[in-house]
C-alpha cells in the first residue's frame, strides 16, 4: 500500500467526521496528514474528535484511544503491529462509544457509524 | 430531560469523561451524600458517630457500611419528602452488601416530586451476563458495595408528581435504569407507558431492549446488511430481534454452545455457528458482539467482511490482550464502542430522547407481534430468593430470568411509611415465634408403668407426670428403694416383680429405662405381655438385639419406639418443619461434634449417684462408650432431619487404658446423594466446651447446637433469606414430656409413634457399623433399607 492510497483513504475517513484532529506519529505520513488537515487540526493542548495514529506502535495506538474525546474516532493509519495489541476496549473504547478505524488503502467509504 | 436518565456522572480520568468511572457502577448512597450537600467534616462526624452507635448496639462492624447506607438513604427518603410537601414510602430491594452476599433490604423513597413518578414494579428483570459479572466481581463490574443491582423493570404508577400529566396513577409503565426493588420514585422520562397486549414481565425487558437498540443504532443503517451476532445471551438475542425488526438481510447467530440454536432460528437468524465453525465464512457486513469476552473481538473480526463494522456492545470484561490490529487495518473494520453510558454522552448532544425512541420502538413491536420475547423473559424467582438467584446465575445454570416481586406479601412490598419514624438500625430479621411447636392435648391418658428407676427413670417419670395425656401408675425396680422413691413422687404403684408391673390392667405401655443390654430382652418381654414400648435408647446392645424385640412387638400387634428424645427439642422440631419446607434442598454435609467431662464417679453411679452400678464400664453391658451412649442421638437427629439413610462409615476410637469402652470417637460417614458427614465425640474433653451439630444443604444450613438457628436463600415463611434466623429462643425444652405426649398421642390413635422401630434399628446398624469399621480399620458400608 503506497503512502498516498493511505494518505487519500485516512483524508477520506476524516472527511466524513466532525470536530478538530490531532495527527500521532512524526513521519512524512503524519507530516502530510497535518498538511492536508490543517483548518481542522486541533489546537496544541486541545481535544480532538478524530486522532489519526500514524506509527502503528502499540503504546501510541493506546495512547491515541485514551487522548481522543468521548464518542471521538481513531484512525489506524500506521503500519500494522507485527503482534496483536493488548488494549482495554472496555474503558478505552466501549464505555467511551469511541470508533477506531483500520484504513485500507483504496476503501475511501467506511460504512457509517 | 435527557440528562434525567442519568442524574449522577463519574469522572473517568481526571474528569476529562463524563461517563462512568472505569469499572464502577453508580452508587445509590455515596451519590445521594453529594446530593444531599454535607460537608465532608459533617459526614465524616456522622459517620463516626454512626459507627460508634452500631458497635454500641451490638451489630457487626461487617454490617455498618449496609446500615450506614439505609440510614442515608432514610434520611435523604425525608429531605425529599419534606422538599416535595410529599410522604415516605417504603418497599422492599435487592442489596448486594458484601461480596457473595445477596438479600432484600427495607427501602424508602419520596413519594414524587416534579417530573417523577412513583411505581410500583411488578417484575424486573435480571440481566444475566452482567449481574453474574457483579455478583462474580469480574473485571470492569465491579460496584462499590453495598450495591443495588438492578436495571428494568415494570410495574404500575402509584402517583405522579407536578408536571406529570401523560402517566396518571394506575398506568402501567416500563421503566428503564429500574433496580431490583418493589417500589421505585424515578423521573418519569424514565417510564414508558406499556401498550395493550404486553405482558408486565416482558415489558420489564425495556432496558435491556434501550442496550440492544443503541448496540444496532451504532452499527448504523442496516437495511438488507448481512448481520452477525455473537453471544446468544439475552442482549445478544434481543439484538438479533431488533436487527432484524429492522430488516437486517441475513443474521448469523454464533455462540459457545449450540444451548440458544432454536431461540436463535425462532428469532429470525438464518444460521447459527459456534466458536468452532469457520467463522471467515460468515462476512457479515455488521457484527454485533454480545459476549462481554475481552477477546471475542478477535472472532469478531474473523467474521465480519472487508469494510465491516464491530460493535461491542457486551462490556468487556478484562483487557484485550489480542486485539487484532493488523487484520482490523487490513479488512478496513470499523470497531464501534456501544456502552449505554455514551448514548446519554450522544443525547445531550444532539436533540430527542433516544431512550424513549428506543423504548417505544421495542414495546411498539411486541404489541404489533413484530417481536417475540417470551423466551428471554426466563424464569419468574421470588425476590426474596435472590442469594439463589445470583449463586445460580454464577453457575451459568440460568440463561434468562425475572423477579416477580408480586409474589411478595403486598404489605411488605409497598406501604406509607411516616415521615418521623426512626432508622432501622439493626440488619437482623425477627426470629422464629416458638408457639409453633405445640402440641396436641388429648382427653384420654395413657397409662404407663416404668421399669427402671434410676437417673433416666426419674426424668421419664417427671416427663409422664407432666404430660397432658400420659398417667404413670406404676414402677418396678430392681433396687425396690428406687421405685418406691418414684412412687412417693407421682403417687403411683409399686411392683415387686416384673411380670407384677406388666400388667395390661394396671398400664397400657412401658417405658423401659434400664442398662442397655437389658433394653431388648425387656421390651420383648412386655411387647409379648400385650404392652407397647418405649425404651430409652439405644433400642438394644447390638442389632440381633434390636432385632429380636422389633419381631417380637410386631408379632404381638403392639407398638415398639425409642426415646430419642433430641428430636423433640423445640429448636430441633421447628427446623424439622423448616426443612420440610425446604429450607436446606438437597442435603450435602453434616457435622457433629458431642463434649462431656464426665466425672469418674459416673462410671460407677451415673451422673447423680442415685443408682449405683458399673454398667456403663463395659462392652457387654452398656454396648460401647461414647458412640452408643451419646452419639446415638445425633445419628437419629441427621436421620431425621435430613431425611437419608447415613450409608457408610470409617472411624477411629481411642480407649483409656485398662478401660473397656471407648471415650473418643471420630467417624468419617457417606449419606444417601453424596452428602457427608463428619462425627466425633469424646466423653473426657476437659471443660466441655459447647456441643455442635450442623447440617447443611443446597440452599441453606441449620445449626442446632450451640445457638440454634438456620440460614437459608429460599423464602420461606418465617425466615428471611440470606439471613441467619435463631430458632424458637428462649423456648422452654420440654423435649421429654413432648416425646410422651407424642407417643402417647399415637397409641392413644392408634397410629405409629414418631419414632418407628425402624428408625431404632438403622441407629443400630450404623453403631455396629461403625464399631466394625474402627475395628477393622476398613470403611464400612452399610446395607440398604434398613428403615422400615
Amino acid at each position: 500500500v503506497s503512502r498516498e492510497d493511505l494518505l487519500d483513504a485516512a483524508i477520506a475517513i476524516v472527511s466524513e467526521e466532525r470536530g478538530a484532529v490531532a495527527v500521532a506519529g512524526e513521519g512524512t505520513l503524519a507530516r502530510d496528514l497535518r498538511e492536508r488537515l490543517r483548518p481542522r487540526l486541533a489546537d496544541p493542548g486541545a481535544g480532538a474528535s478524530v486522532v489519526i495514529e500514524t506509527t502503528g506502535e502499540p503504546e501510541q495506538i493506546a495512547r491515541a484511544l485514551t487522548s481522543v474525546e468521548d464518542l471521538g474516532v481513531i484512525v489506524l493509519a500506521g503500519p500494522p503491529p507485527a503482534e496483536p495489541v493488548a488494549l482495554d476496549l472496555y474503558g478505552d473504547l466501549h464505555v467511551r462509544g469511541l470508533r477506531m478505524i483500520g484504513v485500507r488503502a483504496g476503501v475511501a467509504k467506511l460504512g457509517p457509524g | 430531560m435527557l440528562i434525567g436518565h442519568f442524574p449522577r456522572v463519574y469522572s473517568a480520568r481526571g474528569g476529562r469523561t463524563e461517563l462512568h468511572a472505569k469499572g464502577r457502577t453508580p452508587n445509590a448512597g455515596s451519590a445521594r451524600s453529594k446530593e444531599l450537600m454535607i460537608p465532608p467534616r459533617a459526614r465524616g462526624a456522622i459517620a463516626s458517630g454512626l459507627g460508634w452507635a452500631l458497635t454500641a448496639r451490638g451489630i457487626d462492624p461487617a454490617e455498618h457500611e449496609l446500615v450506614r447506607a439505609e440510614t442515608i438513604d432514610w434520611a435523604w427518603a425525608r429531605a425529599r419528602a419534606l422538599r416535595h410537601h410529599g410522604h415516605v414510602i417504603a418497599g422492599l430491594g435487592v442489596m448486594i452488601p458484601r461480596p457473595g452476599r445477596a438479600e432484600l433490604r427495607p427501602v424508602e423513597l419520596a413519594s414524587p416530586g416534579p417530573d417523577q413518578v412513583t411505581v410500583e414494579i411488578l417484575a424486573s428483570s435480571v440481566s444475566p451476563g452482567t449481574e453474574r459479572a457483579q455478583w462474580l466481581r469480574l473485571p470492569n463490574a465491579q460496584p462499590r458495595l453495598p450495591f443495588a443491582p438492578g436495571y428494568s423493570g415494570a410495574g404500575i404508577v402509584l402517583a405522579s408528581g407536578s408536571g406529570v400529566s401523560d402517566r396518571p396513577p394506575g398506568t402501567v409503565v416500563a421503566v428503564a435504569r429500574a433496580r431490583h426493588a418493589s417500589v421505585a420514585t424515578v423521573p418519569a422520562s424514565w417510564t414508558t407507558p406499556v401498550p395493550d397486549g404486553v405482558e408486565i414481565h416482558d415489558a420489564a425487558l425495556v432496558y435491556l431492549a434501550i442496550i440492544a437498540g443503541y448496540g444496532v443504532d451504532r452499527a448504523g443503517p442496516i437495511n438488507g446488511e448481512s448481520v452477525c451476532i455473537l453471544g446468544a445471551g439475552a442482549i445478544g438475542l434481543l439484538a438479533l430481534r431488533v436487527a432484524v425488526l429492522r430488516g437486517a438481510g441475513g443474521a448469523t447467530v454464533v455462540a459457545a454452545t449450540r444451548r440458544a440454536e432454536p431461540d436463535a432460528l425462532a428469532a429470525g437468524a438464518v444460521r447459527f455457528a459456534t466458536l468452532d465453525d469457520q467463522l471467515e465464512e460468515i462476512r457479515a457486513q455488521v457484527v454485533i458482539d454480545a459476549t462481554g469476552n475481552p477477546e471475542s473481538v478477535a472472532a469478531a473480526t474473523a467474521a465480519a467482511r472487508p469494510g465491516g463494522r464491530i460493535v461491542l456492545l457486551g462490556s468487556p470484561r478484562g483487557v484485550t490482550r489480542g486485539t487484532p490490529i493488523a487484520e482490523i487495518q487490513r479488512k478496513g473494520l470499523t470497531i464501534v464502542g456501544a456502552h449505554i453510558s455514551s448514548l446519554a454522552v450522544a443525547a445531550r448532544r444532539d436533540s430527542g430522547d433516544p431512550f424513549a425512541r428506543l423504548a417505544e420502538e421495542f414495546l411498539a413491536a411486541i404489541a404489533a407481534h413484530g417481536i417475540d420475547v417470551a423466551s428471554l423473559r426466563g424464569e419468574a424467582c421470588d425476590p426474596r430468593e435472590i442469594g439463589l438467584l445470583y449463586r445460580r446465575l454464577a453457575r451459568q445454570e440460568v440463561r434468562a430470568a425475572y423477579l416477580d416481586w408480586s409474589v411478595v406479601p403486598r404489605g411488605d412490598r409497598v406501604r406509607r411509611r411516616a415521615a418521623l419514624s426512626l432508622p432501622r438500625l439493626s440488619p437482623r430479621p425477627h426470629g422464629l415465634p416458638a408457639s409453633a411447636v405445640r402440641t396436641r392435648a388429648v382427653s384420654r391418658r395413657l397409662r404407663f408403668a416404668l421399669i427402671g428407676c434410676g437417673d433416666i427413670g426419674v426424668s421419664n417419670a417427671r416427663a409422664i407426670a407432666a404430660s397432658a395425656n400420659g398417667e404413670l401408675t406404676i414402677s418396678h425396680d430392681q433396687v425396690r428403694g428406687l421405685a418406691d422413691s418414684v412412687a412417693a413422687a407421682h403417687g403411683c404403684a409399686v411392683a415387686d416383680s416384673l411380670s407384677d408391673a406388666l400388667n395390661r390392667e394396671i398400664a397400657d405401655a412401658v417405658l423401659i429405662a434400664v442398662p442397655h443390654h437389658l433394653h431388648a430382652p425387656l421390651a420383648a418381654q412386655a411387647a409379648a405381655a400385650g404392652l407397647h414400648v418405649l425404651v430409652e435408647k439405644p433400642l438394644a446392645i447390638d442389632v440381633a438385639g434390636a432385632r429380636q424385640a422389633i419381631n417380637v412387638a410386631a408379632s404381638s400387634g403392639v407398638q415398639l419406639s425409642v426415646c430419642f428424645i433430641y428430636r423433640y427439642d423445640p429448636a430441633v422440631r421447628l427446623a424439622a418443619r423448616l426443612l420440610e419446607a425446604g429450607a436446606l434442598g438437597a442435603i450435602r454435609g453434616a457435622n457433629v461434634l458431642f463434649h462431656a467431662d464426665k466425672p469418674a464417679s459416673y462410671w460407677v453411679g451415673g451422673f447423680s449417684g442415685r443408682a449405683t452400678s458399673t454398667w456403663r464400664s463395659y462392652r457387654s453391658t452398656a454396648g460401647g462408650g461414647v458412640l452408643i451412649m451419646n452419639l446415638s442421638h445425633y445419628v437419629d437427629m441427621i436421620r431425621h432431619l435430613a431425611k437419608v439413610e447415613l450409608r457408610s462409615v470409617a472411624g477411629a476410637a481411642r480407649t483409656e487404658s485398662g478401660a473397656e469402652v471407648e471415650e473418643s470417637v471420630a467417624l468419617a460417614v457417606t449419606l444417601d446423594g453424596g452428602a457427608v458427614a463428619s462425627l466425633s465425640a469424646s466423653a473426657a474433653t476437659r471443660g466441655a466446651p459447647a456441643n455442635r451439630f450442623e447440617l447443611w444443604g443446597e440452599h441453606g444450613t441449620v445449626r442446632l447446637e450451640p445457638d440454634p438457628a438456620i440460614y437459608t436463600e429460599r423464602a420461606i415463611p418465617g425466615l428471611v433469606p440470606g439471613r441467619w434466623t435463631p430458632l424458637a429462643p428462649g423456648a422452654p425444652d420440654h423435649s421429654r414430656r413432648t416425646l410422651i405426649e407424642r407417643f402417647a398421642d399415637a397409641i392413644l390413635a392408634g397410629s405409629t409413634p414418631d419414632v418407628t422401630p425402624g428408625d431404632g434399628l438403622a441407629v443400630q446398624e450404623f453403631i455396629a457399623a461403625a464399631y466394625r469399621a474402627i475395628e477393622t480399620g476398613t470403611p464400612t458400608t452399610l446395607e440398604c433399607g434398613l428403615a422400615a
